[in-house]
């Protein structure tokens, strides 16, 4: 694509260009189908000869619901950003008294691509949220800061979390120092009204007999059972009972023992029921930063084309500047969204199936810290470099 | 019966993909070869603008190559993976390293307002020009010459020494096959220079550059390769799964699997014909004898480390841990499933393949460098 101008046709180089516009967001479909696996694993049976989980259905991986929300949010939020990116910098060459054309045109194109996306955005987010409740209920319960399940559940648009004398286990339960709440809206959006049962933590580590909802240790419980099986199998392979082999692959193939003992594997890993609960501070934070950000975006979109439709945009000096420095927003936005998905699942490395412990290699706490720095180091470097780079690109403008 | 020969034909048909992506890396690492002369070979900055734009045009091959390599063994040989990386971390985190500098460097290095300046990039080039197949090298070689590891019943990896991968620098054979693989990206890297650059100067220097290149590397190349005749390698029984070690297990190899043998006496040739030409007859095409040649040889080093029963990831340390292609695959659904992507291939090559073909069409001269827009 790059070499290309003036050596390959022009149609071929539209294709080129096209291609790597579809290809890079095919490579976001891939890796984001991994990571949706990992938070809800589908499509897979349990091989316990190979000791994995193996994939007997490509197109439930694929299709799984957790894959299509992140890949659709993902992508959504990523053409957010690069519209936030265009329209920040022509609001600078408007600043500038520069480039005024292109600058109207750019904020134009961003102004429309940037408010559709903050829509896709927004439903694709309330999608996910809604699957997350269903797949990742503690998960949920933690974003929503939600100790007690309730129905007339309501949605909290802004809220200040403090620390209470209250504990479940060792952890601190939370509770709102200041709340604005959206009456019933959390049970009207995950269950379709507002009778719907939001179960909260205590639900989920307790148990509810009522709400069918089975206690922590009770998972452990048969998450142990689960894991004994997987060892029963293992001494028989030592002393290459056939009989016994066979018959041990045969209850993991078992959908019984599928559905009610291995689907609570990694608890055989969970020490105390309360571990299961993440921080439920981070997780709260950044999601509602995240959602209150992606409302400023579609608000920032709708104000850009407003101003541009009315010919005011250059004498909107305090929008300018706000749109100016509002680029960075949509990747504090998106990492806030990665934070919640992946501090929100812990402490699983695969939900429920593999806990983070099993997945930890022996290498020195030492050598990651090491490699972590390297890591710090060198990026921040090259971040200097490029934001330097595009800023010098910037400031010298488009050729004539 | 018909599930087990259809679960080994995929086994071997991935390990054949495999190997054929770790024989165009190493091809394409002439890039590399070509970034590790940066400092020695340029006599002024435009000499050295013309060696950095003529691999810069072809960095994205390698590195797409790798990355298409690293994920395809991923895919298809994940215990391989899970194992090495959880173990011989430190030599996958330099590789890695390594290559993060490259691509920054490219795009970096003539931009103003870079902050660190040309010559910082320009060392990191050099940098991956240099550690890059090196450390390649060593890790392939660890193929042969196996690691100190053992694997629970859940398959996570125990490695049996402090280093984490730091002592494989330490095994005389390794370093042997490093330096062979780096020497030989710096030989391919100045033949492709030969053929694509239209400097008199710059095509003279790299023709003394090319002798004083080969001797190391077939120093070191023929020590790897006796070596390896002469060693033992790990068998597996595939009836009941007992690993044993087996003397002159990679001679037995080639003599068992003629096949392969060809293919690499024809590397072998194919290599030494393209020096050869390049040197005595003044040839500017001798990167394409000499770059089949690094194929075929590489290609068929890698089939004697997977097939035959053989050990491709051998434990000295527990026989029994040790990994083969049929123990360390990924299931028989996957490797399905992945064999139906793996047709659309032969459509990526031929795109690479029109591409090269259109950004080589005039060689790289001083005009070019001086009027072209994209440069590096």
């Amino acid at each position: 694509m790059f070499f290309g101008w003036n050596k390959v046709s022009k149609k071929f180089h539209l294709t080129s260009t096209w291609l790597v516009a579809v290809g890079a967001n095919l490579s976001a479909l891939w890796i984001l189908v991994a990571n949706a696996w990992m938070q809800h694993p589908v499509g897979m049976i349990f091989n316990p000869e190979t000791a994995r989980n193996e994939m007997v259905s490509f197109w439930a991986v694929i299709f799984n619901q957790v894959a299509v929300d992140k890949f659709l949010h993902t992508i959504s939020s990523g053409f957010l950003l690069a519209s936030m990116f265009v329209l920040s910098i022509s609001s600078w060459f408007l600043i500038r008294k520069r480039e005024q054309i292109m600058a109207r045109r750019s904020i134009l194109i961003a102004g429309i691509f940037g408010f559709l996306s903050s829509l896709l955005v927004a439903f694709t987010g309330d999608s996910s949220a809604r699957t997350i409740s269903q797949v990742q209920p503690v998960k949920f319960a933690s974003m929503e800061a939600l100790y007690e399940g309730k129905t007339n559940a309501g949605l909290v648009a802004f809220g200040l979390l403090k620390d209470t004398d209250k504990k479940i286990g060792n952890k601190t339960v939370k509770d709102f120092a200041i709340k604005i709440e959206i009456p019933s809206l959390l049970s009207v959006l995950t269950g379709g009204d507002r009778d719907s049962y939001v179960p909260g933590l205590k639900d989920h580590i307790d148990g509810n007999v009522e709400r069918k909802i089975m206690a922590t240790p009770e998972k452990m419980e048969r998450g142990k059972y689960a894991l004994g099986v997987l060892q029963q199998y293992n001494r028989a392979r030592l002393t290459k009972d056939k009989v016994q082999i066979e018959s041990i692959k045969g209850i993991f193939n078992d959908k019984d023992f599928q559905a009610n003992y291995f689907r609570y594997f990694g608890y055989a890993s969970v020490q105390k029921p309360e571990e299961v609960i993440p921080n439920v501070s981070v997780t709260f934070y950044s999601f509602h930063l995240m959602v209150m950000l992606g409302f400023i975006f579609l608000l920032i979109f709708a104000m850009a084309l407003y101003f541009l439709f009315r010919d005011e945009i250059a004498d909107k000096r305090w929008f300018l500047w706000t749109a100016l420095f509002s680029l960075p927003l949509p990747y504090i936005a998106s990492e806030l969204g990665w934070i919640l998905t992946e501090v929100g699942r812990q402490p699983w490395i695969i939900q429920d199936l593999m806990h983070v412990s099993g997945g930890v290699s022996q290498i020195k706490t030492g050598s990651v810290i090491t490699t972590f720095i390297l890591f710090a180091v060198l990026f921040t470097g090259l971040l200097i470099s490029e934001i330097s780079i595009m800023i010098k690109q910037i400031k010298t403008g488009p050729r004539h | 019966m018909a599930t087990m020969i259809s679960y080994l034909f995929l086994q071997h048909y991935w390990w054949i993909i495999v190997s054929l992506l770790a024989s165009l890396l190493v091809f394409l690492m002439f890039v590399q070869g070509g970034q590790s002369l940066i400092f020695s070979l340029p006599e002024n900055d435009l000499q050295k603008s013309m060696i950095v734009n003529a691999m810069g045009r072809k960095w994205e091959f390698t590195f797409t190559t790798l990355v298409t390599f690293g994920g395809a063994f991923f895919a298809s040989f994940p215990l391989f993976y899970s194992t090495s990386f959880g173990g011989a971390y430190w030599v996958w985190m330099a590789i890695l390293f390594s290559f993060i500098i490259q691509a920054v460097a490219y795009e970096f290095r003539s931009k103003p307002g870079n902050v660190f300046g040309k010559q910082t990039f320009d060392i990191f080039l050099f940098l991956n020009g240099s550690l890059g197949p090196f450390l390649i090298g060593v890790a392939v070689a660890t193929f042969f010459t196996g690691s100190r590891f053992s694997l629970n019943y859940l398959n996570q990896v125990h490695w049996e020494t402090q280093w984490y991968g730091l002592e494989s620098l330490l095994n005389i054979r390794n370093l042997a096959l490093g330096f062979a693989v780096l020497f030989l990206a710096r030989i391919n890297g100045l033949l492709y220079l030969i053929n694509t650059v239209d400097d008199e100067d710059l095509v003279k220097n790299s023709g003394k550059k090319l002798i004083i290149n080969s001797m190391p590397f077939l120093l070191c190349f023929l020590f790897f390769v006796i070596s390896l005749l002469f060693s033992s390698g790990l068998t597996v029984d595939p009836a009941t799964g007992t690993v044993t070690s087996e003397n002159l297990k990679y001679l037995h190899n080639f003599l068992q699997m003629p096949v392969v043998l060809i293919i690499f006496l024809a590397g072998v040739v194919g290599v030494l014909y393209g020096l050869g030409i390049s040197v005595i007859k003044k040839s500017r095409n001798g990167i394409w004898f000499s770059g089949s040649g690094t194929v075929l040889a590489v290609l068929s080093l890698f089939l004697i480390a997977g097939f035959n029963n053989t050990s491709f990831y051998p434990s000295s340390y527990n026989f029994q841990s040790s990994l083969f292609i049929r123990n360390a695959s990924s299931s028989l659904f996957t490797l399905k499933t992945m064999m139906y992507v793996s047709f659309m291939i032969p459509f990526i090559m031929a795109y690479i393949w029109y591409a090269w073909k259109a950004i080589n069409k005039s060689k790289i001269t001083e005009e070019e460098m001086k009027s072209e827009e994209h440069k590096y």
